[in-house]
C-alpha cells in the first residue's frame, strides 16, 4: 500500500524542532475534532443530569441553638417553634449528628461527662452547623463536645406530642439524614451508597425517604423493635428502593417507624433485575 | 545521527503538544464548570470537581487509546502519538484528583480507614446492579499510577522494552475497569440517554479504530505462506519498495522490515527497540532507518544505532533475483552486519 506521506517526501520526527508542513493540516483537524468532542461531551453530560437537591448545609457557619436535649430514640434538640391553638408547645426537632460520618452520641456523652451530670431532658444550647431540606433539619455538632454552649434553667419539661399511626408498609430509599438533608448532592442513589453505609454504621440514624404520589417527600426515622436506631438492620439495603414494614408513629414533627420483627425490609426492583415483594406480615 | 537523538529532551514540538493538551483540558473543565453553575447552581463544589475530573479523565483515556490506531490508519496524525506519554501522565493526575476527592467525600471521617472503606462499605459483590463500582475504579487508578510512574525512558531501559510494553498494554485493563466503574456507578443514577450513550459510543469508537487499524496493518504486512529455496522467501519486486522506505513482512514469528536505499536492500527487525514501534513505517534519513514513533535510528546494514547509542536490531539475509526481493527469516543476533543486496547485481540466479 502506498503511503501518501512517503510520496510527498515528508516525514515527521518528534525530536526535530518543527514538523513538516504537510502534517499541520491533519493535526489541526484532529485538534479541532478533539475540541468539538470536548464541547459536546461537557454540554451533553451537564445538561442531561437529573439535577440536584436545593438542600442546605451551612458549611462554615456555626449557629447556636437552644432546646431540650432528647437522647432516645435518637438524639435530637427540641427547639420550641411556637404553640398551637390550644396552647400546646410545638417543637422543631433538630436531628443531632456528629462531625464527619459519625453519630452525635460520642460528643453528647463527652458533654455530659464534662458537666458531671446527665443532660437528657435539660434545656441547653448547642453550637453546630445546620443542615436542612424539605422541612427537616439536622444539626451537625461540628466542634464535637465543644458544641456545648451552656445549660439553661431546667424549668421546662419536655412533653412529646406522640401519635400512633398503625402498621404500615412504606416504599422508598434508605439513606442517612446528614447527606440526604444537604451535606452531599446527590445524597442518595448508587454513587452515594458507600457514604450512606459509612454514615449509618458510624451512628447516624437511618432514614427512609418516601416520595408520595402528591409529590411531597416524607422522611421516616427507622427504629428496631427495641426502639433503638435500626442502622445495623438496614445497612444491607441502603441506597436501594425498598419496602419497609413496621409500626408508624409521629413524635412531634418527625415520623418514626418501628420495624416489624420478621423481614421488615424487602428490595424493590433491584438494579439489574426484578423482585417479588411479599406482603408485610401481621 | 542527529545530536537530538535523546528520548526525553524538551523541544518545541513537545511544548506545543503540551500547550494544546492543557488548552483542551482547560476548555473542557471551564465549560463543564460554567454550565454546571449556570444550570445547577445548587451543586456542591465536591460533586462538581468529582464529575468534571472523572468525565475528563475518561474522555482523555479514549483519546489516548484512539491515537495509536489513528496513526496506523493515517501517518499524518503521527505528531499526536509523539508525546502521548504526557497525555497519559496528565490523564492519571486528573484521575488521581477524581479518586482522592471520591475517597475523601465518600469514605473519610468515618469509623473505618477510608481505603479499607472503599472495599468494605458496599458488600454487594455478587450483584451486578449494586456492585461496588468504586473498587474497579480503584484498581484502574492503580494501573494508571504504575503506568505513569514507569512512563519515563529510565524504566523503559531498566525493565526492557518487552516488559515495559506489556506493562503499558495494561491500559486496556484500566479502560475495561473504568468502563465498569462508569456503567455500574454514575450511570446507575444519571440514567439519561446521554450518560448511557456516550460511554457506549466511546467503546464503539475505540473498538472500531483498533479493528480498522488491524485490518489495514494486515494488508500492509505481507505474510507469505510457503518458504522458497534455501529457506529464502519471495517478498515483492524491488520496484514495489519506495526509495528510503520499507516493505514489512511477517514470516512465522519474524516481523521483518526490508528497506531500499541508495541502490541497496537490507532487512532488519521491524520492531523498534524503544517501544516496539513499526520501523517499516519509518524512513531512511541521513542514512539511518528512523522510527516513525519517536525517531530512534538504526543503520540498515547492521541494525545498530550509531554511536554513542547502543540499541541494536536483529538483521536478516536478503537477496534480489531478477528484480524479485527474497529474505531469509532466520534472524542474526542483534547488530550483526549483513551485506545489503545490490539492486544493480540483481539478475544473478538465486541458487
Ligand atoms: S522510537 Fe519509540 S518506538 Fe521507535
Amino acid at each position: 500500500m502506498n503511503d501518501p506521506m512517503r510520496d510527498s517526501g515528508a516525514f515527521f520526527i518528534g525530536w526535530q524542532p518543527r514538523m513538516p508542513g504537510a502534517y499541520a493540516r491533519p493535526v489541526r483537524m484532529a485538534v479541532a475534532a478533539f475540541a468539538l468532542v470536548s464541547v459536546l461531551v461537557a454540554s451533553l453530560l451537564v445538561l442531561s443530569q437529573r439535577g440536584f437537591e436545593t438542600s442546605v448545609f451551612e458549611f462554615g457557619k456555626i449557629s447556636t441553638n437552644e432546646g431540650i436535649l432528647v437522647l432516645s430514640p435518637v438524639p435530637m434538640l427540641k427547639v420550641v417553634s411556637g404553640t398551637d391553638a390550644e396552647g400546646k408547645v410545638l417543637y422543631n426537632s433538630l436531628l443531632l449528628v456528629g462531625a464527619g460520618k459519625m453519630g452525635a452520641d460520642t460528643a453528647l456523652h463527652q458533654m455530659a461527662l464534662q458537666m458531671g451530670q446527665p443532660l437528657a431532658g435539660k434545656t441547653l444550647k448547642l453550637r453546630g452547623t445546620l443542615i436542612y431540606y424539605q422541612g427537616k433539619t439536622a444539626l451537625e455538632l461540628s466542634e464535637g463536645a465543644s458544641a456545648f454552649a451552656g445549660l439553661e434553667d431546667n424549668s421546662r419539661v419536655y412533653m412529646p406530642d406522640t401519635e400512633e399511626l398503625g402498621d404500615i408498609s412504606l416504599r422508598g430509599e434508605i439513606l442517612d439524614p446528614k447527606c440526604a438533608l444537604g451535606v452531599m448532592k446527590p445524597g442518595h442513589g448508587k454513587p452515594h451508597l458507600s457514604c450512606a453505609v459509612r454514615c449509618i454504621s458510624g451512628g447516624i440514624p437511618a432514614l427512609l425517604r418516601v416520595a408520595q404520589k402528591s409529590g411531597e417527600t416524607r422522611y421516616v426515622i427507622l427504629l428496631n423493635e427495641d426502639r433503638r436506631p435500626a442502622g445495623p438492620q438496614v445497612l444491607a439495603y441502603v441506597a436501594e428502593q425498598v419496602q419497609v414494614c413496621g409500626r408508624l408513629e409521629r413524635q412531634d414533627d418527625w415520623l418514626l417507624l418501628v420495624l416489624s420483627a420478621e423481614d421488615p425490609v424487602q428490595r424493590l426492583q433491584p438494579r439489574g433485575g426484578r423482585a417479588d415483594v411479599a406482603m408485610c406480615g401481621g | 545521527m542527529s545530536a537530538h537523538y535523546r528520548p526525553v529532551l524538551w523541544n518545541p514540538q513537545k511544548r506545543i503538544y503540551d500547550g494544546v493538551m492543557l488548552g483542551l483540558m482547560a476548555l473542557y473543565l471551564l465549560l463543564f464548570a460554567a454550565l454546571q453553575l449556570l444550570f445547577y447552581p445548587e451543586i456542591t463544589e465536591e460533586t462538581l470537581i468529582i464529575r468534571a475530573t472523572g468525565t475528563l479523565a475518561y474522555l482523555m483515556l479514549h483519546v489516548i487509546l484512539v491515537i495509536g490506531p489513528l496513526t496506523r490508519l493515517n501517518p499524518y496524525f503521527m505528531p499526536l502519538l509523539y508525546n502521548r506519554r504526557h497525555l497519559g501522565v496528565t490523564m492519571f493526575l486528573i484521575s488521581l484528583v477524581h479518586g482522592a476527592f471520591n475517597v475523601v467525600q465518600f469514605h473519610a471521617l468515618g469509623n473505618v480507614d477510608p481505603l479499607v472503606s472503599v472495599f468494605v462499605s458496599n458488600l454487594h459483590y455478587p450483584s451486578l446492579g449494586n456492585f461496588p463500582f468504586q473498587v474497579p475504579g480503584f484498581f484502574a487508578l492503580f494501573i494508571l499510577f504504575v503506568m505513569a510512574a514507569t512512563s519515563h525512558d529510565f524504566w523503559l531501559k531498566n525493565l526492557s522494552p518487552r516488559v515495559w510494553k506489556s506493562l503499558h498494554m495494561m491500559v486496556y485493563a484500566a479502560y475495561a475497569l473504568l468502563t465498569m466503574h462508569v456503567m455500574l456507578g454514575i450511570v446507575q443514577l444519571e440514567s439519561a440517554p446521554a450518560w448511557v450513550a456516550l460511554p457506549g459510543a466511546g467503546l464503539l469508537v475505540v473498538i472500531g479504530f483498533h479493528l480498522a487499524a488491524a485490518f489495514v496493518e494486515q494488508r500492509r504486512t505481507y505474510q507469505p505462506q510457503t518458504l522458497d529455496n534455501e529457506g529464502f522467501v519471495s517478498v515483492c519486486l524491488v520496484e514495489d519498495i519506495q526509495e528510503s522506505c520499507a516493505k514489512m513482512v511477517l514470516i512465522g514469528e519474524e516481523n521483518i522490515a526490508i528497506f531500499k536505499y541508495e541502490g541497496k536492500v537490507s532487512a532488519v527487525s521491524n520492531v523498534c527497540r524503544h517501544q516496539n514501534g513499526p520501523l517499516g513505517e519509518g524512513k531512511i534519513i541521513d542514512g539511518c532507518i528512523t522510527c516513525p514513533w519517536h525517531g530512534y535510528q538504526y543503520l540498515p546494514h547492521n541494525g545498530q544505532s550509531p554511536p554513542p547509542f547502543t540499541e541494536k536490531l536483529e538483521t536478516y539475509d536478503v537477496r534480489i533475483v531478477e528484480g524479485q526481493v527474497y529474505v531469509h527469516p532466520r534472524p542474526y543476533p542483534e547488530g550483526t552486519e549483513r551485506p545489503p543486496a545490490l539492486i544493480s547485481a540483481s539478475n544473478s540466479p538465486l541458487l
